[in-house]
């Protein structure tokens, strides 16, 4: 079922494109669907970028850190048994939110600000989150591990879309 | 020559460097810099014949880079690779002297066409 208000500007299927997208051309990777049990409960490890403008919400991808790990070692291409530092994994996938969170960007028309990506772990909540309405929810499979990619909107947001 | 990259993540840095290198640039050299105020600092040491740079980015924009460039009287070339690339923003790059726009994701594909004049 779709998460979608009906006038929501940013939707599932925009949202999976740029997905598709960022995958192949950064991680070099085809999106697998998640199929196992939804994970609710808060993941490890929360990479986040805000827009901010005539349209306000928030994109967020959210993993255990053992997919963090995966996916900056297909971003930088490591090899098997080469550990990469915390840095560089958080780096990496603070990367990807903010390539998802320009993309969604663009699909937006008006005045809308893309923010710098954070990275939360452990017990960091980030409040901004806790008044926004979900849009569009995806999870993927990375490797045995669910990998969720999330866009959430705030009330004072315009509508507007290209 | 010399190419300056600029970008707050050094794992997208070292993405950058790499689809340079896909793209047949690998000959080049190329200096990192890890946001616009560091990237001025750079350019003003080395003397780059091309700028890369992300826009959004701490301490200093990609954008206000440019800008303080061209308000020193430097005219180095100067292209955007970043995560937006809307037609609002490519025309603020063109408007502040922007040579191109580079959206991410990118492909080798798209250096070679943006860059293949710059740097041949």
């Amino acid at each position: 079922m779709s998460l979608l208000p009906e006038t929501s500007p940013i939707d599932d299927e925009l949202v999976r494109a740029v997905v598709d997208q960022v995958w192949e051309s950064l991680l070099g990777a085809e999106v697998v669907p998640w199929y196992g049990e939804d994970p609710v409960a808060p993941p490890a490890l929360q990479a986040q970028v805000t827009l901010t403008g005539d349209w306000n919400g928030l994109v967020r991808l959210g993993c255990a850190e053992g997919a963090a790990e995966g996916i900056a070692a297909a971003m930088l291409m490591a090899g098997a048994d080469e550990e990469l530092p915390p840095e560089d994994v958080h780096d990496a996938v603070g990367e990807v939110v903010n390539v998802v969170g320009g993309n969604v960007k663009g699909a937006l028309l008006g005045d809308t600000a893309l923010g710098l990506p954070r990275v939360l772990t452990g017990p960091d909540h980030d409040t901004r989150t806790v008044a926004a309405v979900p849009v569009s929810r995806c999870v993927l499979d990375w490797h045995g591990l669910p990998v969720t990619v999330e866009v959430f909107t705030h009330e004072n947001t315009k509508e507007c879309r290209s | 020559m010399k190419v300056v990259i600029a970008d707050d993540s050094r794992v997208m840095r070292q993405i950058v460097l790499r689809t340079l290198r896909q793209a047949g640039f690998a000959h080049h050299e190329y200096v990192e810099a890890a946001d616009g105020a560091e990237a001025l600092e750079r350019i003003a040491e080395h003397g780059p014949e091309l700028v890369l740079s992300d826009w959004n980015m701490p301490n200093k924009t990609g954008i206000e880079l440019l800008r303080a460039l061209r308000a020193q009287g430097n005219t180095v070339p100067f292209g955007f690779v970043t995560s937006e690339g809307s037609p609002e923003m490519r025309d603020v790059a063109a408007q502040a002297g922007a040579l191109f726009v580079i959206a991410k994701p990118f492909t080798p594909e798209a250096f070679e066409d943006a860059l293949g004049a710059v740097l041949s």
